[in-house]
Parts: structure tokens; C-alpha cells; sequence
């Protein structure tokens, strides 16, 4: 009998011993957004070491990723483009996967999501900057707009397996993986840090979340914006070790006429898209959801259905008559405020 | 079957027990960033001003940052940018904030204001805009 109190008595202490964590966070302004890094650590001294590396990988994979800007010693977006029409340019193996996986995508699902429609998509971004300049806005003219698309088909991408180099065909080709990146990038940090040990976390990369574990064995919660309101959440989804991506119309726009015009252009149509206010995707892989979550945002509820079979993810949809549809596979997980 | 313990046995069986309770009521605890509620100003990632939200009162900041002048303003218990240059008061039409799930971004003025401490509604742990 001594020996079961004995037994007993221990396990209450080991019990009691176990390392309490406690929430530490930071954030901070990378791609073009604003960053927020949170974990579940021992003490600040370990969430500093891991802070520091998630602001370091975001500041590399900022540069790898950027259609704009050239840096020392990087071949990036923007030296593909440079030499479209010239040369096939060598890139790194998490930039090449990126583009790669975008090109599959692209083939296999609707055809929605193209990373090479950014001289289109720079002609609404520059609306979008004089709206924020207060300077006048006018829509770009749509036949300008169709000379421009003759540059954008995903057949200028050519990709070579064995040495990771990626060709531009046409000389006027210019690419942009502001649509994938985020996602693949939040993931790929995620994955990071767990594998240097941290096994309770959230980054959110400006609407691209990845989750770390959980928060003390219960899932972590999600707050989605309302897309009328959007610092206020509409519903909440309780999740752990996933990845989260929404795309919303009230994210980056201009106003004309009292209409909104978005930043997700159609590829179709070459208009910004005007079927959801907001799509937000649930799954296991950052870029497949970065990548729907743009897709997605462009197509009705029926054909997000499919897609979502296909290839193996969940959905929340908030359409533009602000109705919200939910897949299936996540109906318990979430509470609508 | 009697239990047979001496006095020594029935000490130290308290003593223990009593530990193990207070680490376990520790080892649950769950810890929020506590103290009091401030608003952060962050320019260039770096920490410019600090607004402290628990006290009542006026307060206000001014900033050159990379696009001109920013101007924040305090009332109480919330922020908000009031002046900004040059662009469509984005940063101003956010408004006041008073939670931690609603920093306030200005990313053409490379400056964010953070809030920090304990929210009432702290029901959410990530905020997806």
C-alpha cells in the first residue's frame, strides 16, 4: 500500500513539474504586409530565438519571391523577368517548386489563378495607388487591356526539372506570384521552426496563417472578418496544425463610381471578380491554400465544390449577397457570431 | 488491508500532496501578456512611442515617417491616426482601435500601432482579415 501512495504521490509531482508555456508575440511589416508571429514558449529568451528566425526567412523569402526589385547575389522573380525572352535563369529550389506547383495547379484545376497575368493586374494596381494618392481613378481601358493579355498565357513558362531553371518565352511575359507566395512562405517558416523545436504557434501573414500544434492541446481560434466590417470577425473556426488563407474583396481595391474594384482580376474576363466578398480556405499545404483561395474567390459555390474534392481541401465561402456556405468537413468546427 | 504508516509517512504524504496540487494549478495556468493596456507606435519595425491605454487622459505623438508627417492621438483607452500625407487617409479611415486583434497598419508610412495587454473579448487567437 505504501508503494501504490508512493507511486501516486509521484505522478502528482511529476504532473506538477511538467514546463508551463506562455504566449509571447511579435510583429512586424515583410511582403508588403503586416506580420504577426505568436508562440507558446518557456520563456522569452526561446521566443526571441525563434522570432528572430521567422523574421529572417521572411526577409529572404521576400527577396526570392519579389517581381519588382533586384537584390545582390538573389535570382528572384524579377530576374526571370528581366531575361524573358533572353535566357532561362536559374533559381532557387523553393522558388522553382513555387512556380512549378502554380503551373500543375493552373492546368488541373479551373484555370482562374494565373501568375502570369501582371501586366493586366499592374494596370489596376496602379488605379489602385492614385485612389490611395487622392489622385483621379479611372478604369483601365479594356482594349488596352486585351493587348496587354496576349502577353499573359502559362504556356511562356518553361521549366527545366534537372538543373531548376525557368524560361520566359516571350519577351513581354512578366510574372508575379504575389497570389502563391505568402501561403508557400508562411507554411515553409512554419515548418521551420517546428522542425527547430517549437511545437505551439500561429503566424498570420497579412490573412495567410499557419498553425503550430495547438495551444495547450486545444485547437487555437480563428476569427474571420467581416467583409463589411472587416476588424470585426463574422465566425470563428477551431483548428490546429493547418494552414488558413483568405482572399477578400475589402483587402486592396479603389473606389469608382461608388463601385469597389478589387485586386483579384479575372483572368476571363479581365475585370476584377465580382462573385464572393470573401473565400477563405482550410488545408494541410500553405500554397495549395493561398493558391484556392485566389481561385476560389473567382468561382461560384458549386464549382468551389469540386475543386475542394479534388484536391483535398475545406472552405468557407461568403458570397455577395453575404450568404455563407461551409464545407462539410470543418461544419462542427465553426460558430457563426 | 490496514494501511500501516508512521507519523513520518503521514508528514511527508501531505507535504507532497500539497506541492503537487500548487504545480499543477501552476502547470495550467495559462498566461496572457499581462499588465497594462498600452498602444505601441512601430515605425521601421522599431519601436518609436509607447500610449498608455489604462490611464484617462489625452496624449499625442508626431512622427516624420516615409511618406511625411503621421500624427496620432490617444482619448482614453484608444488610438488612432488623425494626420497622414499624401495618401487617401487610409490609415485615418481605420479609425479608433482599442483591441489587440485590430493593430492599426499604415504600410506606405512603414509605421503600425499595436496593442498590447489584456482585451476584454480575448476569445480569438488569431484575427484573419
Amino acid at each position: 500500500m505504501k508503494k501504490i501512495i508512493s507511486i501516486l504521490l509521484l505522478l502528482i509531482l511529476i504532473t506538477g513539474c511538467s514546463s508551463k508555456n506562455e504566449k509571447f508575440d511579435d510583429s512586424f511589416l515583410s511582403f508588403d504586409t503586416y506580420i504577426e508571429f505568436t508562440a507558446y514558449t518557456k520563456d522569452k529568451e526561446t521566443f526571441d530565438k525563434y522570432d528572430k528566425i521567422v523574421q529572417d526567412k521572411f526577409t529572404y523569402y521576400d527577396q526570392l519571391f519579389d517581381a519588382y526589385n533586384n537584390y545582390k547575389n538573389v535570382n528572384n522573380v524579377k530576374t526571370i523577368n528581366d531575361n524573358a525572352g533572353k535566357k532561362a535563369v536559374v533559381v532557387d529550389q523553393d522558388l522553382y517548386y513555387l512556380i512549378k506547383e502554380s503551373v500543375n495547379y493552373y492546368h488541373n484545376a479551373d484555370k482562374k489563378n494565373n501568375i502570369m497575368l501582371s501586366p493586366v493586374i499592374n494596370q489596376y494596381k496602379i488605379q489602385q495607388n492614385n485612389y490611395e494618392n487622392n489622385k483621379p481613378v479611372t478604369n483601365p481601358s479594356m482594349s488596352y487591356l486585351k493587348e496587354l493579355n496576349k502577353c499573359t498565357s502559362m504556356s511562356n513558362i518553361q521549366l527545366n526539372d534537372k538543373d531548376h531553371s525557368i524560361y520566359l518565352k516571350e519577351k513581354c511575359a512578366q510574372m508575379d506570384v504575389g497570389s502563391v507566395a505568402k501561403g508557400y512562405a508562411t507554411d515553409l517558416i512554419a515548418e521551420y521552426v517546428k522542425k527547430q523545436g517549437l511545437s505551439s504557434g500561429i503566424i498570420n501573414a497579412g490573412g495567410n496563417v499557419s498553425l503550430i500544434g495547438s495551444k495547450n492541446n486545444k485547437p487555437f481560434v480563428i476569427g474571420i472578418a467581416n467583409p463589411d466590417d472587416p476588424n470585426t470577425y463574422i465566425l470563428t473556426i477551431d483548428s490546429e496544425n493547418t494552414n488558413i488563407v483568405t482572399s477578400g474583396d475589402y483587402q486592396r481595391y479603389y473606389m469608382i463610381n461608388g463601385k469597389r474594384m478589387n485586386h483579384i482580376i479575372d483572368p476571363d474576363t479581365l475585370l476584377p471578380a465580382d462573385v464572393n466578398r470573401s473565400v477563405t480556405i482550410i488545408t494541410d499545404d500553405g500554397l495549395k491554400a493561398d493558391y484556392f483561395s485566389t481561385e476560389c474567390f473567382m468561382l461560384d459555390k458549386e464549382k468551389i465544390a469540386k475543386l475542394a474534392k479534388k484536391f483535398n481541401f475545406e472552405y468557407i465561402i461568403i458570397d455577395k449577397n453575404e450568404k455563407i456556405t461551409i464545407s462539410d468537413g470543418i461544419k462542427d468546427e465553426v460558430k457563426i457570431k | 488491508m490496514k494501511l500501516k504508516l508512521n507519523k513520518l509517512d503521514i508528514l511527508l504524504t501531505i507535504i507532497i500532496s500539497i506541492l503537487g496540487i500548487i504545480l499543477i494549478f501552476l502547470s495550467f495556468k495559462y498566461t496572457h501578456i499581462s499588465g497594462d493596456k498600452v498602444a505601441e507606435v512601430y515605425y521601421k519595425n522599431k519601436l518609436v512611442y509607447t500610449f498608455d491605454l489604462s490611464s484617462k487622459g489625452n496624449d499625442s505623438f508626431e512622427i516624420q515617417a516615409a511618406n511625411g508627417p503621421v500624427k496620432i492621438i490617444k482619448e482614453d483607452d484608444h488610438v488612432r491616426v488623425v494626420e497622414e500625407n499624401s495618401k487617401r487617409h487610409l490609415c485615418s479611415l481605420q479609425g479608433w482601435s482599442d483591441e489587440t486583434l485590430a493593430p492599426i497598419v499604415c504600410l506606405p508610412n512603414e509605421l503600425y500601432i499595436k496593442i498590447e495587454g489584456v482585451d476584454k473579448n480575448d476569445d480569438v487567437d488569431v484575427f484573419i482579415k
